[in-house]
């Protein structure tokens, strides 16, 4: 029983690492692409150039997310298994 | 001292009063909060329809109809939540713990799911209110991008809503007798996983459209860039919540 609850334990916070943790970089990812569309509106013949620049901000912004999956996966697989 | 005190409980607890406990308390929270994103949006939506109506009383009709389109998109993911909310209380449901976490983890999957995708089509239709009441002109491409934006941000929710219907009508824990807390939990934990990550992709997707809206309104011919921008950078934000339907799929099929 007391596996049980260890496992049942690494189960429950692997579900609030990826739940929690795919939040922010959502939100931020998406305030950048809404700021990238005002600006092509403004610019429309640099769209090119904002798309790159949006890309690679959102992808700085990603690696905390990437973390929260890392985490997760570990949670499962390493302690949720018994 | 272990836990054997509760070995005696789990022995001795009636499961059946449990699994109609837990369906109800789902129930209720998948309503519960299924309902908050829709409405806010809803509101915030209507809220500029009006200001851009008091800009342009002319436009009156055209700002309606498009708010009116806006606004049931919105509704979808509160009607996605209604419908788990009936699922879990009117469905008969094999009494167990396992079946008990499951449907506590569907109510809190499709309750909290619902909120970003909710708020976020809101957020896109508002803007696109704004976006007209400045250039009435413009009005096809900007109802044209709030509409592909807003399908976007209505994804997460539909996620949510796979989740919760696998975990309502899934058949993979009814082999369990209530004796596994560890598949209780991850069942559980498969619906917060799932709910609480569609969050974030569906208010962020949401801004993104919003600004799109906004974006197509000022300079419509540039429409097709602008939407291409949106949906890659929709996209982009939509990542997180591929991860936490994988890890809620994970969570529900290869715990043993």
């Amino acid at each position: 029983m007391e596996e049980a609850i260890i496992r049942a334990a690494a189960l429950l916070s692997a579900g609030l690492a990826m739940g929690l943790g795919a939040i922010g970089p959502a939100l931020g990812e998406g305030f950048a692409a809404g700021k990238a569309c005002e600006g092509v509106a403004r610019q429309p013949e640099q769209a090119p150039l904002l798309t790159r620049t949006m890309l690679i901000g959102q992808a700085v912004s990603e690696s905390t997310g990437i973390y929260s999956l890392v985490i997760a996966l570990l949670l499962i697989f390493l302690f949720g298994r018994g | 001292m272990g836990v054997d005190w509760l070995e005696g409980v789990a022995e001795g607890v009636d499961w059946t009063s449990l699994t109609m406990a837990s369906k109800y308390i789902a129930g209720g929270l998948a309503m519960g909060l299924g309902a908050i994103g829709a409405g806010v949006g809803e509101g915030y939506n209507a809220g500029q329809t009006v200001q851009s109506t008091a800009r342009q009383p002319a436009a009156t009709g055209e700002l309606v109809r498009t708010m009116l389109v806006g606004q049931a998109i919105a509704e979808t993911s509160g009607i996605f939540a209604l419908v788990v909310a009936f699922m879990l209380v009117f469905l008969p449901h094999q009494p167990s713990m396992e079946i008990a976490g499951a449907l506590i983890g569907a109510g809190l999957a499709m309750g909290l799911g619902s909120l970003g995708s909710g708020i976020g089509a809101g957020l896109a239709g508002g803007r696109a209110a704004e976006s007209i009441g400045r250039n009435p002109e413009s009005r096809g491409n900007v109802t044209l991008t709030m509409l592909l934006g807003q399908a976007l941000t209505t994804s997460p929710a539909v996620f949510s809503l796979m989740v919760a219907v696998i975990l309502v009508l899934g058949q993979q824990f009814n082999k369990y007798l209530g004796a596994d807390l560890q598949i209780a939990v991850a069942a559980l934990a498969a619906g917060l996983c799932m709910g609480a990550g569609a969050t974030g992709p569906g208010l962020g997707t949401g801004i993104a459209a919003g600004g799109a809206c906004d974006a197509a309104g000022r300079t419509p011919t540039a429409g097709s860039s602008i939407t291409r921008v949106m949906l890659m950078g929709g996209a982009v934000s939509q990542s997180t919540g591929i991860y936490s339907f994988v890890i809620a799929f994970i969570l529900i099929f290869f715990v043993k």
